[in-house]
């Protein structure tokens, strides 16, 4: 399967690619791992005319590192996978590792993955539980929009056709806190059928001070959920706790069907998937090494 | 009967012959060939899954820059033959000519309906949407129950009904074995559509020259039943000097019998059509959507027992689900006969079925063609009678296998078990998984809210097919099944003391070169590295015969018996040339290894392999008299054993197939009750494949199936939307398991020569995969025991398995 002819231009910098996004508009695809674009290139279901390869600039491939974090949008899902991360970003690695197979983490990057906006996207959920934004540049100027702001529907962002995602930045963590992001799908490499990402604040007392949670591959967007996470501030976080706060998200969500899932199992393994979370983030915080994985 | 052996070479581990060349990249497979001048073709194909073609044009596509040749349906109707029918659709009321592109209607998603070929692959595809085909949309049906309901669309108005055959076979006194029966046991049970997904989909090479008569076409292609193509491309494009050239083939598994056809028939045309050499090579999606699929079975099944676990006889009623095409519409059904009873003594069993046409894929032999839903059949029947009368799973099978006393065992319906230790097979296999233990270890997890599963299954893999087993089913047909099978192999000694081999049928990576090698050697006494096996097939070279498929199956009785057959008339002759030449009768003489032939009385006296062959090239004269020249012979096998029940006798007993290789599956799982996830702890395989010639191609094969089926019962599976689009257009959506989730398979040989073959071998192929579905069935079933699921279909995909604990009905998709 071959695409559409294409014209294919490889800019020298930052600043060139974006002026090569200004001037071809909504003709031009910018290209990084290319583990989506070309895939759907090669279906004719993408058909861009330009397609600007900006994945060897060494700008955009950097993780800079001073409390907050910033990561340039063309790091690979296997260089994320690879960092010695402290635990209150264990969810990055939790993320990273799940993510397609080992061909894919080493070629796919989360700059791309976010802008593709793929419903089952595993970096989502994961960046919304940590609070990060993106930084987005065009030739006009640069923004910074939260993850959370980012989707706008299934594969829709709010990304202008000359705007590039340029960098991921993950606020300061509190040292203290803990998360997971679970996966749930049919195997191993699948994309999910229910995922959760939750980061836990935890007050002195061992209690919950304040919780994130965002759910992926259920909604045409991942979302926080906002209502779990009131009720599960200032909880022990308990089979009782995690339950109750199932149920409100399950409340918030109107799951889709695919092939992979039906809506009604859908809204069932979210369920299970922020329980387990929840479990997982717990044990974490009592100092166990648990992998999230597939749950 | 003696057992074969002791063996010098069969038997020992020898390094894979293929394995080098493949790992290197140094395989020559279709998409390899490049010849001058070539083209690339594309095939337009159906977007519905049911609809009539109003109008076809491809003026514009051929004005397109770079494109050579166009052919819509509408010509390609004006310009070939339909296929004759086959085997396959022989027993059907009505006939339906059948072509390689839709004809007027298309029944599936990805039916051919128009192609073109241009200088090269992108700008076919670019040309190929500017092929303008009008069609009027119909309703879809897809499944058999919605095509048989009143009012229901017809696929094929010919016809008359999706219902297109209906049979029934018995044998025994089945009526009788249900007035005895102490139990009843009845259930359904289904099979799922999925496929053997080959790493490598179809490709084709077509070379048309203009000449005298008819002119002259050569195709390369990876066909694994070069008289399918031979006879296509003579039948429907009146072409006689037809050569089919077939190299390296990546995976056939029985994907690669049928459908190929059509596609070589189309890329023939487009090289017709204007001059030049063309090439096809087609992609996973066009793979899934019409490449073939094994079919979705439905059955009723109602078994006849005791109280003490006899099953007395078995009533099975299928529904087929054999999509939009009838050249296959009974395949799944008629190779039932091939394991009809299992590993089982049981004295009566009828089978009716019918097949119904769908707007899906067609239906096409997989790794087992309707045998692994035979075997599931008995398998979940015995479970099921296990846990109605209270007994031991392994207890119910004990008591109802073949008893190792009774071989060679005859079945009611006429099969000839050759040899076989089913006790032997299911003491070893609860011995080697701790059987007990397990059950202990599962009820100490259960108290901790863990569900682990114990699955047993036993089957049968029949090998070597007979051509007359249709017969049985299908007594008024004539001609056209014919009996028995043979394939050849032709053995040359050079001058040099090595030894060429070639084959009659291709091969798809199951190690041919590496076994038939092994056998020549065992024969002469040579070293394997000094036996060379052509690794292509070709019709205008090979020894080929018209019955076997390359398949492990066929392979081991047909080609392992035509190999061992010319090897032992060249040794033969060499011990005739070797007395002439040493002045002694033959039979004083021995036959040594490295091709010394020595004097018995003097063992001073002797000659060797060089010499001899010189001798027989070239020095003719020293040649007896009365004896040709030269040490090359071609041997076409025919299998010796074949009576009784070689054709169908009066009361429809048949040896559908003639070597019975069996073996017991067990499988060890837990099943995560929140998610309905199955996780596979361990998995073994006892089996019984007679003499093995290369234990590691065997163990190759053994593993390969068992993990296709464990894919199969775990969640692999075509999936249709109710207006017939293939849902699992990728092997991702298909559900493919990945080395990441089959287990290790634990092989344990526990062969029983067969008293039939040369060497003492049975089928090696696609064995693993007639039980392991059931195997896995059984294990989830068992897990979940306390909640009280019983598992009846298949596949068991996370969800599904979520379904049955939360007894929810399974998933229809939109």
């Amino acid at each position: 399967m071959y695409p559409q002819p294409f014209e294919y231009v490889r800019p020298e910098s930052v600043g060139h690619a974006l002026e090569l996004l200004a001037q071809h508009g909504a003709d031009a695809r910018p290209l990084a791992g290319g583990q989506s674009l070309l895939p759907l290139m090669k279906q004719r279901l993408a058909t861009p005319r330009v397609v600007v390869d900006i994945g060897r600039l060494e700008d955009l491939a950097r993780v800079e590192d001073d409390g907050s974090l910033r990561i340039g949008s063309l790091v690979t899902h296997a260089a994320i996978e690879a960092r010695d991360w402290p635990a209150p970003l264990a969810l990055l690695y939790d993320g990273a590792s799940v993510i397609g197979d080992v061909q894919v983490r080493n070629l796919g990057t989360m700059g791309g993955a976010l802008a593709h906006a793929d419903p089952v996207g595993d970096w989502g959920p994961v960046l919304q539980a940590l609070d990060a934004s993106v930084r987005i540049g065009s030739a006009r100027g640069e923004r910074e929009v939260p993850v959370a702001e980012l989707f706008t529907d299934a594969f829709s962002t709010v990304l202008g056709p000359d705007e590039l995602i340029t960098a991921i930045d993950v606020p300061a963590q509190d040292a203290a806190a803990t998360g997971a992001y679970v996966k749930l799908a049919r195997r191993v490499g699948d994309a999910g059928v229910a995922t959760v990402a939750v980061q836990v604040r935890w007050a002195g007392d061992g209690t919950c001070a304040s919780a994130a949670v965002a759910v992926g591959a259920a909604a045409s967007v991942p979302f926080r959920a906002s209502e779990a996470e009131a009720f599960l501030a200032g909880r022990t976080l308990d089979e009782a706790a995690a339950g109750e706060a199932a149920r409100l998200v399950q409340a918030a969500l109107t799951p889709f069907s695919d092939v992979r899932g039906s809506a009604e199992y859908r809204r069932d393994m979210v369920a299970v998937a922020l329980t387990r979370a929840l479990g997982i983030a717990s044990r974490r915080h009592a100092g166990e090494r648990v992998e999230a994985g597939y749950g | 009967m003696t057992s074969p052996g002791p063996f010098a070479y069969v038997g020992k581990p020898t390094p894979s012959r293929e394995a080098p060349r493949f790992v290197r990249g140094r395989g020559t497979f279709v998409d390899d060939i490049k010849l001058p001048g070539m083209l690339h073709a594309v095939i337009g194909r159906s977007p519905h899954a049911h609809a009539r073609i109003l109008s076809a044009d491809g003026s514009r596509a051929a004005r397109h820059p770079g494109v050579e040749a166009v052919v819509t349906s509408p010509e390609h109707v004006e310009l070939t033959s339909p296929f004759r029918p086959g085997r396959y659709a022989s027993g059907l009321g009505t006939h339906v000519p059948e072509y390689a592109m839709a004809a007027g209607k298309v029944r599936y998603v990805g039916e051919p309906v128009c192609a073109l070929a241009a200088s090269d692959r992108a700008t076919a595809e670019d040309a190929l949407s500017e092929i303008e085909v009008l069609y009027e949309t119909l309703e879809a049906v897809t499944s058999p129950a919605q095509a048989v309901a009143p009012g229901a669309p017809l696929l094929f108005d010919e016809v008359g009904s999706n219902e297109v055959w209906r049979n029934a076979i018995s044998y025994g006194d089945v009526e009788a074995a249900f007035r005895e029966a102490e139990v009843v046991v009845r259930h359904t049970l289904s099979m799922h559509r999925y496929s053997s997904t080959p790493l490598e989909p179809f490709a084709c090479v077509a070379s048309y020259e203009k000449g005298g008569g008819t002119g002259a076409l050569t195709v390369w292609c990876n066909a694994q039943a070069p008289e399918v193509i031979h006879d296509a491309l003579r039948e429907t494009l009146g072409i006689d000097d037809v050569r089919v050239v077939i190299t390296d083939i990546g995976g056939s598994f029985g994907q690669k019998i049928h459908l190929i056809r059509k596609y070589v028939v189309i890329t023939a045309l487009l090289s017709m059509r204007c001059g030049k050499p063309v090439k096809w090579a087609e992609d996973r999606t066009e793979h899934l959507m019409a490449g073939g699929h094994a079919c979705g079975q439905e059955f009723e099944v109602e078994a006849a027992v005791k109280r003490d676990g006899t099953v007395l006889g078995l009533r099975v009623r299928e529904v087929d689900d054999v999509g939009g095409s009838l050249s296959t519409a009974t395949i799944h059904f008629t190779n039932k006969l091939n394991n009809l009873f299992n590993t089982y003594r049981v004295g009566a069993i009828s089978l009716e079925g019918t097949a119904v046409v769908t707007n899906k894929c067609p239906v096409v032999p997989n790794r087992g063609i309707g045998k692994p839903a035979m075997c599931f059949v008995w398998e979940r029947t015995m479970d099921r009678i296990a846990a109605e009368l209270g007994m031991d799973r392994l207890e119910v099978r004990l008591k109802n296998v073949v008893p190792t006393g009774a071989f060679p065992y005859t079945t009611p319906s006429g099969n000839i078990y050759d040899s076989g230790d089913y006790e032997g097979l299911l003491h070893t296999a609860a011995e080697r998984m701790g059987y007990d233990e397990l059950k202990a270890e599962q009820a100490r997890a259960r108290t901790d809210g863990r569900y682990l599963g114990i699955g047993i299954a036993m089957g049968i893999e029949p090998g070597g097919r007979n051509l007359s087993r249709d017969l049985a089913l299908l007594p008024d047909v004539k001609g056209i099944p014919g009996s028995g099978g043979t394939s050849g192999a032709t053995l040359r000694i050079e001058r040099s003391g090595s030894v060429t081999v070639t084959l009659g049928v291709p091969s798809s990576g199951q190690g041919h070169e590496t076994t038939a090698a092994q056998v020549v050697a065992e024969v002469l006494r040579i070293p394997p590295e000094r036996v060379r096996v052509a690794s292509t097939f070709d019709t205008t070279a090979s020894p080929w015969g018209g019955a076997s498929t390359n398949s492990g199956n066929n392979f081991h009785l047909y080609e392992i018996g035509a190999v061992h057959g010319a090897a032992t008339q060249l040794r033969d002759k060499l011990l005739a040339l070797a007395a002439s030449v040493l002045g002694l009768p033959a039979d004083e003489l021995s036959f040594e290894s490295d091709g010394v032939v020595r004097s018995k009385a003097d063992p001073a006296r002797k000659t060797g392999l060089v010499e001899l062959a010189r001798l027989a090239y070239n020095n003719t004269v020293l040649v007896p008299d009365g004896m040709e020249p030269g040490l090359q012979t071609t041997f076409m096998y025919r299998f010796p054993h074949a009576q009784p029940f070689a054709v169908p006798d009066e009361q429809r007993r048949v040896r559908a197939q003639f070597t019975f290789p069996a073996s017991v599956h067990m499988a060890l799982v837990e099943v995560d009750v929140s998610t309905g996830r199955v996780d596979v702890l361990r998995y073994l395989v006892v089996g019984d494949n007679g003499t093995i010639i290369n234990p590691g191609v065997v163990e190759g094969q053994v593993i390969g199936s068992a993990a296709h089926g464990i894919s199969v019962a775990l969640g692999e599976a075509f999936a249709y939307g109710s207006d017939g689009q293939l849902l699992t257009r990728t092997l991702r959506d298909y559900g493919k398991s990945t080395t990441l989730t089959t287990p290790s398979i634990e092989v344990e040989h526990r062969g029983m020569p067969s008293p039939f073959t040369p060497l003492g071998q049975k089928a090696a192929g696609e064995g693993a995969a007639i039980p392991s579905p059931a195997a896995i069935a059984s294990a989830v079933e068992d897990a979940l025991e306390p909640l009280g699921v019983r598992v009846r279909d298949l596949p068991l995909g996370p969800e599904s398995v979520w379904r049955l604990i939360n007894g929810l009905p399974e998933r229809v998709f939109d």
